[in-house]
């Protein structure tokens, strides 16, 4: 059952936003990064 | 409950059937009716992922982790968004292309039969038992607190999951999801909201996160590395990400919300959001938890918030002394409340040696509370040894039904049950999509019509969920072996994911050295779970690793016999 794996079919549409996913992967970090400053901000200023 | 809260109830678990029933009419094969045509926008693959992952115990559970334990829960969710760009550049574009209905039988194209029939049977079993303690765990929590019959409310969660989950197949299951996650999201907010209201009059709610953070509840972040310790930031990333990577890359239940996505653009949106808005979700559901200790700082709490445990002790032999901890627990709590409200009040003078100062009294006030509820725990397993120490699960349902108004308990349990319906779906469609696709028609029948395995796959998905069922039911009597079982998950993800990310990135490697790479791999994880203490994040990267590592070391072996 082995299937073609090419580079095929309708071509999918670009990502909102972003000219490449490379930003929206970039924007996902970086959230993470931000979200992890601000848990620490937040552990820190409460404590 | 009162009436109104039945009527809510039963018109939010109403609604959800026969909306399911309704959005899954069509399906005409297989492709319809578990990939629902790959017709799904970015927002639905959201929800569902979303509420595919969110069990009843996420919400019943970690309010009450993080009453007991502080916040420091959430770092489990930080390997998440990295885990969810790894697959948007790997897994979505390959399942995509190779049009697959499920991730293993990427697995055959890439390596051989055994090694797909290996990854399903694998998550056959340890989904299988999974779906049924989705559905048990928060039935218990149901039958303490509210006092309902567990065997009722097994038959009765199921059976509504069977009746949408068989007839509309994924589109039933996705589009349930997104009201799903409606009402548990309008539920969690609504109890968060009700928290901050009851707090007592002079106290808001800054002060009360004050409060909270003075006594150790807000400890979102911890840089410490320890390899014994479950949750700190290098567990939560590195341990974490291999886990997420294990659930959303290569468990049915997952793969196959995303697989309905229209396009790759639709599927990879999904997750990536996912990723934005997964750790904020569980950072507040975790900071309702801290809210709900800050409130019993002066509200008395129970000694034991698992009401059936106390009722046990309360008839026993060890009754006197079990009421006498629980009125020297009442009077630590009256001290502790004092030293609450001189704190609040050094908190509004701003000056630091006063708050300083209060937060050593109350830290004493509250270590001497625990004192005596450890005492009143140690009592309760002298008099039932086989009872679990955590009351965790029970924290926030007891506020819930002592606290809130009629209504709005009855919405909260809405929430709840459609939490648990909707791990379940998912889970009861992905065991059908798995069986029929990897198994039934891989091996069994492979010329049979398209209305042939459509009408087999609701009869999979029908015997699932009476398998679950019955798995619920047979819970109660497994005691113990229960946590075993959730943590078989754990010990089979690591070299599942190895398998896949050896398929994705090691082109090199083939299916032999593969195959037994990943038997030698799980022989090590396994290893670590009776041998070692080493926390069980740890055996996903240990698993997967040790896939890679076994596979590049046989290679050459099997190169060799073939040539």
């Amino acid at each position: 059952m082995k299937q073609k794996t090419t580079e095929n079919q309708q071509a999918d549409p670009p990502p909102p936003f972003f000219k490449s996913w490379n930003g929206w992967y970039a924007l996902v970090l970086l959230n993470l990064a931000a979200l992890i400053l601000l848990f620490y901000a937040f552990t820190r200023y409460f404590q | 409950m009162q009436t109104l809260d039945w009527i809510v109830l039963s018109a939010s678990l109403i609604f959800i059937v026969v909306y399911g029933v309704w959005k899954g009419r069509g399906s005409e094969d297989i492709t319809g009716y578990f990939l629902a045509n790959r017709s799904m926008r970015w927002y639905t693959v959201l929800l569902s992922i979303m509420a595919t992952q969110a069990s009843a115990i996420t919400f019943l559970s970690a309010p009450g982790q993080a009453y007991v334990d502080g916040m420091r829960f959430v770092q489990f969710y930080f390997g998440l968004p990295i885990g969810m760009v790894i697959l948007s550049i790997t897994a979505i574009p390959i399942y995509h292309r190779l049009k697959v209905h499920t991730a293993y039988e990427y697995l055959e194209n890439r390596f051989d039969l055994k090694t797909r029939t290996l990854a399903s049977l694998l998550f056959l079993a340890g989904r299988g038992l999974a779906a049924g303690l989705t559905i048990y765990a928060p039935a218990l929590i149901f039958t303490v607190i509210l006092g309902w019959d567990i065997h009722w409310t097994n038959l009765i969660i199921g059976t509504l999951v069977i009746i949408y989950t068989a007839s509309g197949g994924t589109k039933a299951v996705n589009w349930t999801h997104f009201y799903q996650m409606m009402i548990i999201m309008f539920g969690m907010f609504a109890a968060f909201f009700m928290i901050v209201i009851n707090l007592p009059d002079g106290v808001s709610l800054l002060e009360a996160t004050h409060l909270a953070g003075k006594l150790g509840r807000l400890n979102a972040i911890d840089f410490g590395f320890d390899w014994n310790n479950r949750y700190n930031i290098w567990s939560g990333i590195l341990g974490g990400m291999f886990l997420q990577l294990s659930y959303f890359g290569t468990d049915q239940s997952q793969v196959q919300r995303y697989l309905t996505g229209e396009s790759i653009t639709q599927s990879r949106l999904g997750l990536l959001l996912n990723g934005i808005v997964k750790i904020p979700m569980q950072f507040f559901i975790l900071f309702i938890g801290a809210m709900l200790f800050a409130f019993y700082q002066f509200e008395a709490p129970p000694v034991f918030f698992n009401s059936a445990e106390i009722a046990k002790v309360q008839a026993s032999d060890h009754a006197r002394e079990y009421n006498f901890l629980e009125v020297q627990y009442k009077q630590a709590h009256e001290q502790k409340k004092l030293r609450a409200r001189q704190m609040v009040l050094a908190l509004q003078s701003e000056d630091e040696k006063n708050i300083t100062a209060a937060q050593q009294h109350l830290l004493r006030a509250d270590a001497d509370a625990q004192e005596i509820r450890n005492k009143a725990i140690a009592l309760m397993q002298k008099n039932d040894p086989g009872m679990d120490p955590k009351d965790t699960n029970y924290i926030f349902l007891s506020f819930v039904t002592k606290y809130l108004p009629a209504g709005l308990v009855g919405l909260i349990i809405a929430a709840i049950i459609a939490a648990s319906m909707s791990s379940t779906s998912g889970e009861l469609n992905a065991l059908a999509s798995t069986s029929i696709v990897d198994i039934y028609k891989r091996m069994l029948r492979r010329k049979g019509s398209d209305r042939h395995y459509l009408t087999s796959s609701k009869i999979a998905t029908v015997l699932w969920g009476i398998y679950a069922i019955l798995f619920a039911e047979y819970a109660s009597r497994l005691g113990s072996l229960i946590e075993a079982v959730n943590i078989l998950g754990s010990l089979t993800y690591g070299p599942i994911l190895g398998i896949f990310l050896v398929g994705f990135y090691f082109k090199k490697i083939g299916a032999n050295a593969t195959f037994y790479g990943a038997f030698l791999a799980e022989a090590a994880v396994l290893y670590c779970f009776f041998f070692t203490d080493i926390a069980f994040l740890w055996y996903n990267p240990i698993g997967c690793l040790g896939v890679i590592f076994f596979a590049y070391l046989l290679q050459p072996m099997f190169e060799t016999q073939t040539s």
